[in-house]
Parts: C-alpha cells; structure tokens; sequence
C-alpha cells in the first residue's frame, strides 16, 4: 500500500464517522411530502399526457389541479372537515369497522420480517418472511381468529435465480408464484397447508421480458408477460401453452385480461378488457375533456374536465366524486375506500368510505405518519394494512358493507 | 407484484450509513445531507418499481455518486435542513496527516474525490467504478491518478513517498 492511498484510505474511514450523526427521525416523512409534491409538480408540466405511475400492480396517477392539491370540494356531498376538522373527534377504525380490523404480528419466530400479502379465507392472512430485501425466504399463514402463525413452506432460490419469488396467487388451497433465471420464467406452487414448493414449469422469454401478472384459473396456473401475451400451465406440470385470444393482452385478474398493461407509463391501464373465458370484450367509457388514469374489472379511476377526481363504472355509470383531503394519489380500492387527512392542521390519516361517506381514524398519528406509513392494499384490493409500533393493523374491507 | 411501503423503514435503517457515504462524497454535512436527500428522494420515486432483485441501498450509493459528479446545484431550497454541527469535522480526525489529508480532498474537482471515494471508501473495482459513473475504464484510471498526484503533492512529506504512479503500474 503506498503511503498516500494509505493516508487516503484512513482519511475516507475516520472522516465518515465524524459525518453528522442526528438523522431527524421524520425524515422519512419529510421525504414522503416532497415526493408527493414533485409528482404532482411533474404531472403539471406532462398535463397534456396522462401520467400513470405503477404500484403494486395497479396503475395510478393523478392530476394536480393547478398546483399541489388535489381536486377540490366545492360541491362535495361528505361532511366538510375543514377549519373545524381538528375539533371533530374521529372513532378509530376498530370502533368503526370492529368486524373488519385485527391486527397481525410483524416478525416470524427467529427473527424475519413479515410482510401481509392476501386473505386465504375469512379469516386466515397469507404472510412472507425474508431477511433481506424484497427477497421472500418462506410463507406463513397467520390465524386472525386464533394468533396462530403458521409456517407452510420455504420458497427456494435456485442458483442463478436473478428475479425471486414474486406475482403470489391463490386459491383456497394453493399457492403459485415465480421466479427467473437469465431468459426463463420459473413457475412454482405449493399446498396451502403445507408441503414443499414444487417447481410447476419453466417457459423462455425474449431479452429481459417478465411476468406481469399471476394467478389460478381451476387447476392452472396463468400469468401474462410484460410484453404481451397470457399463458396457462397446469399446476401438476406441463406444456406451457398460450391462452387463445391472449396474444398481446396482461392478465389482470383470471378470467379479465386487457389492454395497456399496467406496465405502459402513458396510457390508462386496462381500457381494454377481454374475458378469456367467455370471450365478452368490455372497452371503458373516456369523454371528451377528461383523463382517466386507470381501469380494474368493474370501475376507472380519473378527473373531470374541472379537475375533480372520480371514480366509476367502466360503461361510465355510477360517477362518484372523491371529495377533498385526497392524501394519497392511488385510485380508491374497490373504487371505494382512500387514505385521506383526518384534519388541515396537523398530522393524521383516515380510512374514508366513499359509498357510506364514513371517515375512520386509522391511528396513524405523527410518529408513524412522518415515517411515511399509510394503509396500503393487496393486489386483489381486499385487504388494506399498515403498520403501528409492533404491529400489523388489518382491514378486511371485504366484512364492510 | 406487491407494492412495498417499506421505504420509511429503509430510510430509518440506513440512513445514517448513507449519510457518512455523502460526507466522505461532499466533504461537508450540508452537501452530505442534501445529497442523500435527493438520492433518497429518486429512491422513493422508483420505489413501486424496484424489483425483488434490485437492491435499494446500492441503487442510492450509485445516484449519490452520480448527482455529486453531475453538475448538481447543491443547497437545493426545497431541501430539508436540520440541525448540523457548525464546526468543521476536520478539527475532530485524530492525526494531523489525515487533516492534512481532508482538506486537500477538498480541493480536488469532483469528478476526482467521487473516484477516488468510490475506490477508497467504497473499496470498487475500476470497472466497477465506470459502470457507477456511467464513463469508460480510461477515464476513471486518469481521474484516479490525477486526483492521486494532486493529493500527494499537498500532502507533507513524511516518510518515503512514492513517486510517479505506482498505483497504476500495480493494477
């Protein structure tokens, strides 16, 4: 080692830990808000093109009405909780919902974080474990009813794997899932009540191609490419074959497939929808002077040419305003239920139900919240979870009705 | 593919170690402190679409390192501040050749100190440097050495210092 690399070396390694030491523990928070606010900045100068950002394999976006709040109130039909909003005592989710929140726990025995992923049935909570980052190592199931964690098998990582286990669907019985290797798609399923995980089938793709979608359809597995294309396999093995009329399409839930995928930055997901069952073709009602962000199997998510946000039916019926205190820019799930600020003059989120107009404190209060926590759905739009201090909170907005 | 809100949790986990990367990156707390700001908020942007492969903290290494050498206009307003230490962190290094050391690394042109952090501190290979900083094999090895001669030259002669470019003839 010469001398000056030397020096140099030991310079880097002492001055790094002379750097500042007080990260403000609302940082997180802090950069939460700035996100948001670039993002609605962004989409302000993009106006002319809707801008769909992906999530959890819903596409959303949202408009900034000239500036950085979002659509405004003014004839909103829901109790105004403004000014006065820090007077109004809300009831806590539980109170509001008892039949619907529970909590589950955060860690698996040894140590792994516990991730909530989607409701086996009532009342039973499909979980995965990992160490590391995005990486699931094993699938618990978690007993609402009884606070029983149980484990039903390690998800393996072969060598070579470069994508790992991702895109879970289930039935009441089974779970499938995938993982890649450089230019091929590794489909695996496993016994909900136990059991090893099998591999079910592996299929070649082109350059670096990748699922997009996954689930059950009886006793296949089917999932659908980022490039197009959906695909079913039996769950016991065998040929991977093209499902008939899914050229082209993304699977959005079986037996719904459409046109653009989630994947497509600047055209609303899923206008387009195809049964690959039955053949019935559904195409989502656009007007004129209006952007719709994104589409699910019943119902598009948009703002009106008065750049008011609303939700409705894909054959356009049954429009609904989403009122002030829009929080989070993410289409309400089942078209219905969103995150927004239970008060103007201080921190705290609320569950708000468009359809009955009640507005739920979730309990997220300035500790939690400035860390950027806020309820987040599963990919079937079922359950919504956050977490508070140790635990996972749990709404089944399946149980409100 | 599950939308992953763990982002405040990662942030809580390390930011204090990517904080002591932008230090050694900036050589202040303030640039420090900004740098990993906009590198947390590029995070937070492609979040949703981090895949299971990716990993968070090496994806913020590689934008810290980029933004720093980019011609980033530092003390961005929107920026949060907190409460830093106003004496200079120099003062604290225990030898007298490391302040000697600190304060010739501020001197050098970024594009030199994010080389020489990225080999020293971040302990890359070359061409793992191109590939962090998106510039050919050639330019990192003459940016290395030309920040490498600058620092010994400031640097007080103690000890058999090496001449020429050892460094270069070894690797």
């Amino acid at each position: 080692m010469n001398h000056v690399e030397d020096t140099l070396r030991r310079t880097l390694e002492n001055a790094a830990r002379q750097a500042p030491t007080a990260l403000p523990g609302t940082l997180a928070g802090r950069l939460e808000t700035r996100h948001q606010r670039r993002r609605h900045r962004a989409q302000a100068l993009l106006a002319a093109a809707a801008v769909v950002l992906v999530a959890g394999g819903t596409a959303v976006g949202l408009r900034a009405g000239g500036g950085t709040t979002m659509p405004a109130a003014r004839s909103s039909p829901t109790p105004s909780l403004s000014a006065t909003a820090s007077a109004v005592a809300l009831e806590p989710v539980e109170k509001v919902w008892p039949q619907a929140a529970w909590t589950a726990p955060v860690r698996a025995p040894g140590g792994p974080e516990l991730r909530p992923m989607a409701m086996i049935d009532d009342r039973t909570l499909l979980m995965s474990a990992g160490r590391t980052f995005g990486k699931v190592e094993t699938l618990y199931a978690y007993d609402s009813a009884t606070g029983d964690l149980r484990r039903i098998t390690d998800v393996p990582a072969p060598k070579g794997t470069t994508l790992f286990a991702t895109g879970f669907g289930l039935d009441g019985t089974r779970v499938a899932w995938w993982t890649m290797t450089k230019g091929v798609v590794h489909i695996w399923a496993a016994a909900l009540d136990g059991g090893r995980a099998r591999p079910v089938a592996g299929h070649p793709v082109d350059g670096d191609d990748a699922p997009d979608g996954l689930g059950l359809a009886g006793d296949d597995v089917v999932f659908s490419l980022a490039n197009g294309g959906v695909y079913r396999v039996p769950l016991t093995g065998g040929p991977v074959m093209p499902v008939p009329d899914g050229a082209g399409l993304h699977l959005l839930s079986w037996p719904w497939a459409g046109t653009p995928g989630a994947g497509d930055p600047r055209r609303p997901a899923f206008t387009k929808l195809v049964n690959l069952a039955t053949g019935q073709t559904s195409t989502a009602v656009v007007r004129d002077g209006e952007r719709v962000y994104a589409c699910g199997v019943r119902s598009c998510f948009g703002t009106a040419p008065d750049g008011k946000a609303f939700t409705r039916a894909r054959d356009g019926s049954r429009q609904k305003e989403i009122p002030s205190g829009y929080l989070v820019p993410e289409p309400p799930v089942q078209s219905r239920f969103y995150v927004r600020n239970i008060r103007d003059d201080g921190p705290g989120i609320g569950l708000y139900d468009l359809v009955t107009g009640t507005l739920a404190d979730t309990g997220i209060r300035e500790e939690v919240a400035t860390r950027g926590e806020i309820p987040v759905p599963d990919a079937a739009g079922r359950i919504m979870t956050y977490r508070l201090k140790n635990r996972y909170h749990v709404i089944d907005l399946s149980k409100i009705p | 593919m599950e939308a992953d809100p763990r982002f405040a949790g990662f942030v809580a986990e390390r930011g204090q170690a990517l904080l002591r990367y932008g230090y050694v990156l900036a050589g202040n707390p303030h640039d420090a402190a900004d740098l990993v700001q906009e590198a947390l908020l590029k995070l937070r942007a492609a979040w949703p679409r981090l895949r299971a492969k990716d990993n968070p903290e090496s994806y913020v290494r590689t934008t810290m390192a980029r933004l720093h050498t980019a011609t980033w206009r530092l003390r961005r307003r929107e920026l949060l501040a907190w409460d830093l230490p106003e004496h200079g962190h120099h003062d604290v290094l225990p030898h007298g050749d490391e302040q000697a050391m600190w304060q010739a690394l501020a001197g050098l042109p970024r594009r030199q100190r994010v080389v020489l952090v990225l080999r020293y501190y971040e302990g890359l290979s070359d061409a793992e440097i191109a590939t962090t900083l998106g510039i050919s094999r050639g330019t990192v090895r003459s940016q290395a050495s030309r920040g490498l001669d600058k620092l010994r030259a400031a640097m007080p002669a103690h000890g058999p210092m090496s001449v020429g470019n050892e460094y270069e003839e070894r690797r």
